[in-house]
């Protein structure tokens, strides 16, 4: 009785893992809270599925750095997610490539805004207007130019003024003015302000302008300034149409990202309390114009705008030549680094944009997409459906087991597959269809196995057992070279930047080690419960046709035994 | 009582089946007949769908690309203020010359395959532009389900580097394995060796059905190509080891057993087993073949060739092999000129308990 019930309990086990696989497979796509963490159902359809764009960039620069390609990814990342895909993937591939994969876009010459240019950080005066971080804004620069640089068409005459990746981002809510500029004070300098802490309590600040709560500022110059780059226009994106100055004017660009200096931004620590901020130095040939503007600009607010939209708004709260500092109430938590870890990085990329070349590209039409998953479905029941009816015709009694099996082992895969976020590509609903055939082999191989000692005259109970048992090395090496198989197809597929080979290799592997688990405990379960229900010690009699044994050719097929 | 199938028997028929397979394969292999895609030469591909019933013209799909490439390169010569790719391109063009090389496939699906079409530049809108005016009302071309596929020379010959590197660290890792799996039995490099090269045997011939495809019907190969055919790697190695394991185990059942005689055991006792898996995989790779995606048809087809041959090679092949160089055959192969005398054994391999 203790084997019933332990079988029971395995029976119970296999239960609760198809009802939660098919609640996770036939629930729908849709996002669902689970112990804390809110997990994302929705079945992800790679570019052959539903169409759209993938591209393979590569920077110029050989020797660019892991940090500024970093940068380079999150400003594509940024100026895609305005373009309406659902799953945009953009990510770095070795140490110079990106690939941006863009699901279900269209629109050809908004992806080409957005990937093909280099992004411009501009500071820009706003004086007593208010902008919030994510407002799109005009500026100066593509008309007037900057204060720096006084000359007109600075964004080149090749460039129309038509809306930017950019300009849906306008809609996001923005935060509230909360940092403050200043500049950088020297380790150990006391300097006028510093005692006002980069405010434990908002508003304390006594030197801060009213704005901007909790701002701190410290004086001291630093005396470096590396010798004047050449401020080449980098630039090509347009500004979007946005907001204007109280005056109905573009905003005043001061200095662009050529005129910061990319080896003095960085992160510290707030001079008091805890907390970050973000160092800035400008080059020496601005440092006149930035210690100008900011001296007749104290108290006034400016801001950093990227492509476009607000990234940061201070108030100004000292001269600043050629180092200067950004703090923020907001990054006083260790949670507030990030942002200002963030904000370092585009301002590192502003100075220094990192010149990317298509390298490969992709596009796959829409209507395509919805014809592929149908065939696929098509081609997936049909497949399904014959090797069914092989394996009960074949194998009869194990073979109707072994397909209950194959439908638990499609619900655990698919639900795997939400799970684990798989992108779904024809080559991976390939890859899922060939893990069919491993699952039934493993299957196979144990009917086969068991009809041997069967055949030796064996109890159904021990026949059972022993095909598991010599059944098992087989299954294990031969899935083990798969998934070895499968490692070199997920390296192969990672380098040529698309989802479609590694989609292949990982719903292989995953197949693999499904069917590994399914043939041992959920084949391994039924047919023990089965025969302990028939009466376990019994020998099998006339029952022979129930395993699939032939009372003719039982015997030709008994010599290959010894 | 009955003698059970002598497969050993044939070992060396098997093995001339095998290379009148993949003879004539590798003879087109040698005359070229693989035909690299843009993944490996770099280049452009273009997917483009028609009315199934009103497909125009191979080549008048080329010339009207060909013309309208021409027209927009000249057009861009004038152009001032030219960005990088522009000039990129530019450069490119006075390089090589654009071609255009079409490929009819079915449901009114033509292949064109051009030199490589510049992003950042307005070359794809020119040439898309051309198609429309010239095939969208009479043919049923729409821009829309438009596919194109660009790869660059500098990752095109890495593709290429890779797809050789990938093939063979498969072969050294599934060798390394094999070997430490049959590490208690005499001489287990012998086994990973056999099933190499029966997963040699598996990769020639879909290499060489590919390359009398690529000669006579343009069937090019490309990166989904290497993936289909690392899977079979995969899984002809899979069907070795199941008969292989069958004979670890029956070794150490019947040590006393001649060595031919134990392999044979352990191919019929595993031949329903291959045969069945090999049933199952290529009735549902059939379906899709049959129903699925068309962009897919030929990496199944290069899987479903590959996992037919799998299932030949690991139990004609593999296991034959083992039997021939435990007895020393393939010395006497080279030995003796007059090639070899097939020793059949002569006692029943097999005999009833």
């Amino acid at each position: 009785m203790h084997r019933v019930r332990n079988n029971l309990l395995a029976l119970l086990g296999i239960a609760l893992i198809v009802a939660v696989g098919a609640w996770i497979v036939f629930g729908g796509d849709r996002t669902e809270n689970i112990l804390g963490g809110s997990v994302d159902l929705r079945v992800k359809e790679g570019l052959d599925l539903q169409g759209g764009y993938q591209i393979l960039l590569q920077a110029r620069d050989p020797n660019v750095t892991a940090d500024r390609l970093q940068a380079a990814r999150q400003i594509i990342e940024k100026r895609v997610n305005g373009l309406g895909t659902n799953e945009p993937s953009i990510t770095i591939q070795g140490n110079n490539r990106i690939s941006v994969e863009l699901p279900g876009v269209t629109d050809e010459d908004a992806v080409k805004k957005a990937i093909g240019s280099t992004g411009r950080l501009e500071f820009i005066q706003v004086g007593s207007d208010t902008v919030n971080v994510g407002d799109t804004v005009q500026t100066t620069y593509c008309t007037t130019g900057s204060l720096y640089q006084k000359a007109a068409n600075l964004c080149g005459p090749g460039v129309t003024s038509s809306a930017g990746a950019s300009s849906t981002a306008s809609a996001t809510p923005g935060t509230p003015v909360n940092e403050a500029i200043g500049p950088a004070g020297t380790p150990g300098a006391t300097t006028p302000g510093a005692t006002t802490a980069a405010g434990t309590t908002p508003g304390a600040t006594a030197t801060a302008a009213s704005t901007t709560p909790g701002a701190t500022t410290a004086a001291g110059a630093g005396a470096a300034g590396t010798p004047g780059a050449t401020a080449a226009i980098s630039g090509t994106a347009t500004p979007a149409p946005g907001k204007l100055n109280s005056s109905n004017q573009p905003f005043q660009t001061v200095i662009t990202g050529d005129q910061l200096d990319p080896a003095k931004i960085d992160i510290g620590f707030a001079d008091s309390g805890a907390g970050y901020k973000v160092l800035f130095g400008v080059k020496a040939d601005a440092t006149n114009v930035f210690s100008q503007f900011t001296s007749a600009n104290l108290g006034q607010q400016m801001a950093i705008v990227l492509d476009g939209q607000v990234i940061s708004n201070a108030t100004i709260q000292g001269v600043i030549s050629n180092q200067g500092e950004i703090t923020s109430p907001n990054w006083q938590t260790a949670a507030g680094k990030a942002d200002a870890q963030n904000l370092v990085l585009q301002l590192k990329y502003g100075s220094l944009p990192v010149q990317l070349d298509v390298q490969a590209s992709r596009k796959v039409g829409a209507t395509l997409g919805t014809d592929s998953i149908d065939r696929s479905l098509v081609a997936g029941i049909v497949g399904l459906s014959i090797v069914a009816a092989f394996m009960i015709l074949y194998f009869r009694l194990p073979g109707l087991l072994a397909v209950f099996a194959l439908v638990i082992y499609s619900i655990i895969n698919f639900a795997l597959f939400k799970l684990l976020g798989v992108v779904l590509t024809l080559a991976g609903i390939a890859g899922f269809i060939l893990s069919i055939g491993m699952a039934v082999d493993a299957n196979v191989l144990i009917f086969a196995r068991m009809k041997e000692e069967l055949r030796l005259g064996r109890s159904i109970e021990r026949a059972v057992e022993e095909g598991f048992r010599n059944a098992w090395p087989s299954i294990r090496d031969s899935n083990i070279s798969t998934l070895i198989t499968c490692g070199i197809l997920y390296w192969f597929g990672d380098f040529t930047g698309t989802s479609t080979i590694k989609g292949f290799a990982l719903t292989l592997a995953i197949g693999v080690l499904c069917s590994m688990f399914t043939a041992i405990t959920v084949t391994h379960t039924f047919l023990r419960l089965m025969f302990l229900a028939t009466g376990s010690q019994r020998r099998l009699g006339r029952g022979g046709w129930w395993f699939g044994m032939n009372r003719t050719r039982r015997r030709t097929e008994e010599v290959g035994q010894v | 009582m009955k003698q059970s199938l002598n497969l050993v028997k044939h070992r060396w028929t098997f093995i001339i089946i095998s290379l009148i397979i993949i003879i004539p394969g590798v003879i087109f292999i040698l005359l070229g007949g693989l035909r690299a895609s843009i993944d490996f030469t770099g280049g452009t591909s273009w997917d483009i769908y028609f009315n199934k019933d009103k497909v125009p013209a191979g080549a008048n799909i080329e010339k009207t690309l060909v013309d309208a490439d021409a027209a927009f390169i000249s057009q861009l010569q004038s152009k001032p203020n030219k960005n990088q790719a522009e000039q990129d391109l530019l450069a490119q063009r006075s390089r090589q010359q654009f071609q255009a090389i079409a490929q009819q496939s079915d449901n009114g699906l033509v292949v064109v395959r051009t030199g490589q079409i510049y992003d950042n530049t307005d070359e794809k809108t020119a040439l898309t532009n051309a198609l429309t005016q010239k095939f969208g009302a009479s043919n049923g071309f729409d821009p829309q389900k438009l596919g194109l596929n660009t790869s660059g020379p500098t990752v095109a010959g890495e593709v290429t580097t890779r797809s050789f590197v990938a093939v063979i660290l498969a072969s050294l890792g599934i060798l390394a394995y094999l070997a430490y799996a049959f590490r208690k039995v005499k001489r287990p490099w012998r086994y990973g060796l056999c099933a190499i090269f029966a997963m040699v045997h598996d990769v020639l011939v879909v290499l060489g059905i590919f390359a009398i495809l690529g000669y006579f019907f343009g069937v090019e190969i490309d990166a989904l190509f290497v993936t289909a055919l690392l899977t079979v790697i995969g899984f002809s190695v899979h069907d070795s080891i199941v008969v292989f394991d069958r004979i670890r185990e029956n070794q150490i059942r019947n040590p006393g057993e001649p060595f031919d005689s134990l392999v044979n055991h352990s191919l019929v006792q595993t031949l329903v087993r291959s045969l069945t898996t090999s049933l199952t995989v290529i009735f549902t790779l059939s379906a899709l073949y049959l129903f699925g995606g068309t962009t897919v048809h030929n990496f199944v087809l290069a899987l479903l060739i590959g996992i037919i041959s799998g299932t030949y090679s690991s139990i004609f092949n593999a296991s034959m092999l083992l039997v021939i160089w435990e007895k020393g055959e393939f010395g006497r192969l080279i030995g003796r000129k007059n090639g070899p005398k097939v020793p059949a054994s002569r006692q029943p391999v097999t005999t009833a308990r």
